[in-house]
């Protein structure tokens, strides 16, 4: 079949369309006047829920750190003071992605238009790796000044080396949690399930625009 | 109803077809085209105050319809927060090709399905005969990387052809 001919073939396709098609005015006149809201299937608002499920748990904590700071001690302090000041980093980051989704230009070409979105989706792995930044404070917290006087062989040979490990492990989770390890063992185990898969595929995507960009 | 809702439902009704083909080319489904014929016009109409008439206004239909098709497509058919209920928004009455040519149709949709959700958008326009330049400028792409593309498409097209006759 040469071109003209598949040209031909999809000419015919849409006369039989304009012969077959009717559109639903009042569907149409419902979706205009946002009627739909009424109707709507349950609303994917579970990234909202996040947001305030994370501003709830920001503003707990930051109350026990307030009435906490004057008796607990100064490791609990800083401890809590950066899981605090991770959290609202991370859920900054959330509500940044969500004021960008909202502002997504549909009438951009294609391939931006997808790049960002793509972006946009694998960028949730961002924000895990921010998380992990805190790591070493679960094993500050509970360091006090009587554990350094009385016991500094524990405190030497024990738990510094533990916080030493839990600062090694954040950090290097918050370098390689990335779309580049995508491929490796234990990002995969990591990263398991049907949530995490649109966000693996994402990275996916943005290798295949990529390669449609180059020709 | 408004003057401004009245003018958008001609251009949708004038563009109905397009919609359909581009709902047919991402979807498999009868459902999945319904939700997703739905998100597009919806799209459309709440871009439809930025809409900047000194562009031509197929190149931005065709941006936004396909932009949504293809987010839809990723998106593994899962139906959006903007669908309704109840009545179909496009109704297909039967009509029917003569047997040669819907075979030779079906041949062609099975193989735009087959199709990367990019390389779909491509050959739509390409079969829409949209020239390289305005395919260009709604891919976002040069008008060399369209020709080189829709090329090996084409190859792609009368090689499945070829073999079907």
């Amino acid at each position: 079949m040469e071109n003209l001919e598949i040209i031909n073939l999809w000419k015919q396709y849409d006369e039989k369309l304009e012969k077959s098609l009717s559109l639903n005015k009042k569907i149409l006149v419902e979706l205009q006047q946002q009627k739909a809201k009424k109707a709507l299937k349950p609303a994917r608002n579970y990234k909202w829920i996040a947001v305030f499920v994370g501003l709830a748990y920001i503003a707990l904590i930051a109350y026990f750190l307030y009435h906490l700071s004057s008796f607990a001690s100064i490791f609990i302090n800083v401890s809590v003071a950066i899981h605090l000041v991770v959290t609202i980093i991370a859920v900054g980051m959330y509500i940044r992605q969500l004021v960008l989704i909202n502002e997504i230009d549909r009438s951009e070409d294609i391939l931006q238009m997808q790049q960002k979105m793509a972006k946009l989706q694998s960028s949730t792995l961002k924000v895990i790796a921010v998380c992990f930044l805190q790591f070493p404070v679960f094993a500050t917290w509970n360091i006090n000044f009587e554990l350094i006087d009385k016991r500094p062989l524990a405190f030497w040979f024990i738990q510094i080396p533990i916080v030493a490990l839990l600062t090694y492990v954040g950090i290097w989770f918050y370098k390689n949690i990335n779309l580049k390890n995508i491929n490796k063992r234990w990002f995969r185990m990591m990263f398991y399930g049907a949530e995490w898969n649109a966000i693996l595929k994402s990275g996916k995507f943005i290798d295949e625009i990529k390669e449609f960009e180059k020709g | 109803m408004q003057q401004v809702q009245k003018d958008f439902l001609e251009i949708i009704d004038a563009n109905k077809r397009i919609i359909f083909k581009i709902c047919n080319s991402y979807c498999r489904n009868a459902v999945d085209r319904e939700d997703l014929a739905q998100e597009i016009i919806f799209q459309l109409w709440k871009s439809w105050d930025r809409y900047d008439s000194n562009f031509k206004l197929s190149t931005w239909m065709y941006r936004i319809a396909l932009n949504v098709a293809i987010s839809f497509y990723r998106k593994e058919g899962k139906s959006t927060e903007t669908v309704l209920m109840g009545d179909q928004l496009i109704e297909v009455a039967e009509e029917k090709l003569e047997e040669g040519l819907e075979k030779n149709l079906s041949a062609l949709q099975q193989f735009i399905n087959e199709l990367k959700p990019l390389d779909k958008a491509l050959i739509i326009l390409y079969l829409e005969e949209k020239s390289h330049k305005e395919i260009a400028d709604i891919m976002g792409i040069t008008t060399t990387n369209v020709a080189t593309k829709v090329g090996r498409i084409k190859d792609q097209l009368k090689q499945r052809f070829s073999k079907q006759d």
